[in-house]
């Protein structure tokens, strides 16, 4: 081989190289839920067709669409910025990938994002791998291990007594008011991390929250907390039982509350 | 006899793997090692320029607690300048230092506390991996809500509880508090290594046990001035009130040469400009 043609072929290994060393790192172009893979590469056309809307194609959550949302209500997701409510993890910690694929199956109640149920559970987890290539954090960080939900006690007078205690103590009326209306004092100044106007949860207009339904899913906001938003992580204050005494307290202001719903059961999947 | 391939054959994929680690490690972790003779850099850092406006807040909520001594206001000056000149609560640092002595910041384990609604410390350093402790000597719910490199949103409901929490990353955290105190906020610098030192009331700073050599000096400061503001509703007064939102961090660089047990002095001049 002639030593010009000899040189050639050295740069292109060497550019070769430098491109496969650059692209493997990148474990977050995968998103494991289970058993299942999900792909970004195949995350992308999904993404293109049903979120792009909304969460625009740079992931910023400035779609076209974004404009017409509510703006008394939570603005789609910037993904850009790596901050997710619904979480199993403690409060700064990215999301597992099964917390995020839970949000896309389950939509965020009392906001624009609705239930993506009606896609494949494959389709759901390429969409998951998609969205975290939107946020540095996913390459950069390691999600910490999900909390630990202690186990459920039993619904008695003294526990809903103590729910209230806890409830007061706690001072959780500062925002969310004396009944759980959402309309404590704190109430009309709260703002997520853009800025936006973010309403507390008004425990009397439904028994669904941001993130779920059942009782394990409102014990698992107590000790995560919403990131991006106000509601703080309750895990250094609500310990053992005390979990449970807030929650049993807490569904006698869902006045419509149903235990065990059908939308419970389609979850369980 | 099988044939070998030397390793000098692939000696032109060397600025490959070079440029991948780079990029994998572009910052290299701090070494601690032991510091003999090591200098110190001493210095003041000033302020020029015209006096700056006075900047306040009405106090909006909570009174009792937040504003014992009645004024009604809060200052939210953040350029706290004496009458030489001096400016407080700058943190000036060595950029790009690889060796050094090990992390030891004063005070070794700070506690951040909310009192009478408002940070204290303003400004405080935090050695990376370091655990943060926090906690409020008031009766009101606050809440720290961090921004920057750490996200943890923590309540305060109960006085003096101590919360702590680990901050993994280097950089700059701004706290805020969601509980209807808009005028409360601070700084935290997550810091890698211990060449960090917080000027006092009159711009005074002192880094010792430098290691010998040439280095970049950097002054920083929090941004001064309200780069815009969220408006939001008081529920009490059913006024509007404004969040300040701050502009961004200033720094100056200087270089500094230091000597075996010597001392240079490094002065700083900071301005609008």
């Amino acid at each position: 081989m002639a030593e010009g043609a000899k040189h050639l072929v050295r740069i292109g290994a060497v550019v070769a190289a430098m491109i496969v060393l650059m692209s493997t790192p990148c474990k977050s172009q995968e998103s494991h839920i289970g058993n299942l893979t999900g792909l970004a590469k195949r995350g992308r056309p999904i993404y293109a067709r049903y979120c792009v809307g909304c969460h625009g194609e740079r992931g910023d959550g400035a779609g076209e669409n974004a404009p017409h949302v509510n703006p008394q209500f939570p603005q789609p997701r910037d993904f850009t910025v790596g901050l997710f409510k619904c979480r199993s993890t403690p409060s700064g910690s990215i999301p597992l990938d099964s917390d995020l694929f839970d949000t896309v199956g389950r939509g965020i109640n009392t906001t624009a994002m609705p239930s993506w149920f009606p896609l494949t559970r494959q389709e759901r987890a390429d969409l998951v791998a998609y969205i975290k290539t939107f946020s540095p954090r996913f390459r950069d960080e390691k999600p910490d291990p999900a909390v630990i939900i202690p186990p459920e006690t039993a619904l008695t007078p003294a526990s809903l007594e103590r729910g209230k205690g806890l409830y007061e103590a706690n001072k959780c009326g500062e925002c969310h008011g004396k009944d759980g209306r959402g309309d404590g004092p704190s109430a009309p100044s709260l703002r997520d991390n853009k800025g936006n106007p973010i309403p507390p949860y008004d425990f009397t207009t439904g028994e669904r929250f941001k993130c779920g339904q059942t009782d394990s899913d409102l014990a698992r906001i107590f000790l995560t907390g919403l990131d991006g938003t106000p509601m703080p992580t309750y895990v250094d204050y609500l310990q053992g039982d005390q979990i449970w005494d807030l929650i049993h307290y807490l569904r006698t202001l869902q006045t419509n509350h149903k235990h065990k719903t059908l939308w419970a059961r389609l979850f369980a999947d | 006899m099988r044939k070998t391939i030397p390793a000098k054959r692939f000696r032109f994929l060397l600025p490959a793997i070079a440029l991948f680690s780079l990029a994998c490690a572009a910052q290299t972790e701090y070494q601690a090692e032991a510091v003999t003779n090591g200098g110190t850099i001493k210095g003041t850092v000033k302020w020029s320029g015209p006096v700056l406006k006075d900047l306040s807040l009405p106090i909006t909520k909570n009174p009792d607690v937040c504003d014992p001594d009645k004024l009604k206001i809060r200052n939210l000056q953040r350029l706290e300048i004496d009458p030489n000149g001096g400016v407080a609560n700058t943190v000036v640092f060595l950029k790009n230092i690889s060796k050094g002595k090990a992390m030891s910041l004063s005070p070794a384990h700070p506690i951040l506390d909310q009192k009478n609604c408002r940070y204290e410390p303003h400004i405080l350093l935090v050695p990376k991996g370091g655990n943060m402790e926090m906690k409020s000597s008031d009766p009101i719910l606050h809440n720290i809500h961090m921004s920057g490199a750490a996200l943890y949103n923590l309540p305060f409901p109960i006085a003096d509880k101590v919360l702590s929490r680990v901050m993994r990353s280097e950089g700059v955290v701004d706290l805020k508090c969601d509980a209807g105190h808009v005028w409360m906020n601070a700084e935290i610098l997550v810091v890698a290594h211990p060449y960090y030192a917080v000027t006092d009331a009159h711009g005074n700073f002192e880094l010792t046990d430098v290691p010998a050599g040439d280095y970049t000096i950097t002054a920083w400061h929090e941004g001064w001035k309200i780069d815009r503001t969220e408006t939001v509703i008081d529920v009490d007064s059913r006024q509007e009130v404004h969040r300040p939102i701050f502009s961004e961090p200033k720094t100056w660089d200087q270089k500094a040469t230091v000597s075996a047990n010597g001392v240079v002095k490094v002065n700083f001049e900071l301005s609008d400009k």
